[in-house]
């Protein structure tokens, strides 16, 4: 049935049989993507800040603009990425982005104002590397959001 | 492969495909995946790239995520389970997603897929799924309303008035790795497409069987 030998490890932790050596493995890779989450995330910050930069300097009805579905797209990425990579804040935001740009949410000038401080909130923690409820520093500024 | 897999055993000889359009989720995956030992992990990018895979690839495990641009995760699975064209329907599908909500959960379950998991993920909860799905394979249930892996977790005593036995066919996870063997044996002598198997073939004849509900 198959090819090769299968190793017995002891019982995990958490409802799961893997060893707790794999899952030490598995844990101490993630927290090395942490430290490279910046640098990862850089291109996809780069391409939420062109969208809501276009869509700033076309002056446009962003419940009806076009990059609506381009910004709820990159904005459900960090929802859903920035946890895994251990920047739960990033994923706060992500969704607290996605709230207000679905399809069925009204969008007027306050909720526009709300995208802008979640977008440079989100430019902020990934700048100065605010992983984890970021100390101080991150509890401050999840407040004032 | 599957069943083979006892509770306790390593995941060296195990095969992950994982369908992620994102490349830093999918990064991520796969790495965390190789981590926990998982011996060989594949990639696609897309819905219709991972039918591309699968034609050459029998992977143990599938891992989507729900969002995937034109062909969603749930419409992967629906095509995995009854496409004509699918070649391995019994490969076990674990669903990424940020789209926690009931409704999608409850579309994913009735399209078959086996089981749904929250971004953001961890090493725990990754390994606690693929344990679920390698470790204690469910058996199928061939019906004309669905196809996929039995909802029921626990171990019940079948009677004779058991709904998915008057209506349908119980497919056992000892069949399945059947089928799944000899998929890998046919594969193995190149890629599986749907033009390229002979009409009539074992595993197609199985494949229509089961939906029929008559393997």
């Amino acid at each position: 049935m198959t090819s090769q030998p299968l190793r017995r490890d002891p019982e995990g932790p958490d409802g799961t049989s893997l060893g707790p050596e794999a899952l030490a493995r598995a844990e101490a890779l993630v927290a090395v993507f942490r430290e490279r989450y910046p640098e990862l995330a850089a291109k996809s910050l780069a391409q939420l800040n062109a969208c809501w930069g276009a869509f700033l300097a076309e002056g446009e009805n962003l419940a009806r603009s076009a990059r609506r579905e381009e910004l709820y797209r990159l904005a459900h990425d960090y929802k859903g990425i920035g946890g895994s990579y251990g920047y739960p804040m990033v994923s706060a935001i992500g969704e607290a982005l996605c709230r207000l740009l679905r399809p069925e949410a009204t969008l007027d000038a306050a909720g526009a104002g709300e995208i802008g401080r979640l977008i440079s909130a989100l430019n902020l923690i990934i700048s100065e590397r605010l992983s984890g409820d970021g100390g101080e520093r991150g509890r401050l500024l999840m407040a004032g959001l | 492969m599957l069943g083979a897999v006892k509770s306790g055993e390593s995941y060296s000889a195990l095969r992950v495909l994982v369908v992620e359009d994102n490349e830093n989720m999918s990064r991520l995956l796969r790495e965390v995946l190789r981590a926990l030992g998982v011996g060989e992990v594949y990639s696609a990018a897309s819905g219709p790239e991972a039918l591309r895979v699968l034609s050459r690839v029998v992977p143990d495990v599938l891992l989507t995520d729900l969002a995937l641009g034109k062909m969603s995760g749930i419409e992967l699975t629906r095509r995995i389970r009854r496409g004509e064209d699918s070649i391995n329907p019994y490969v076990p599908i674990i669903m990424v997603t940020g789209h926690a909500d009931q409704r999608r959960i409850a579309e994913a379950r009735d399209a078959g897929i086996h089981e749904f998991v929250a971004k953001p993920v961890s090493p725990v909860s990754l390994a606690r799924y693929l344990s679920e799905v390698v470790e204690r394979p469910r058996p199928f249930v061939s019906m004309s309303s669905y196809f996929g892996p039995d909802r029921r977790r626990r171990v019940v005593n079948r009677r004779s008035s058991d709904r998915r036995e008057r209506s349908g066919k119980i497919i056992s996870p000892d069949e399945i790795a059947a089928y799944v063997e000899r998929l890998r044996e046919k594969i193995a002598e190149g890629p599986v497409e749907r033009a390229k198997v002979p009409p009539g073939s074992e595993a197609i004849a199985f494949r229509a069987k089961a939906k029929e509900g008559t393997a």
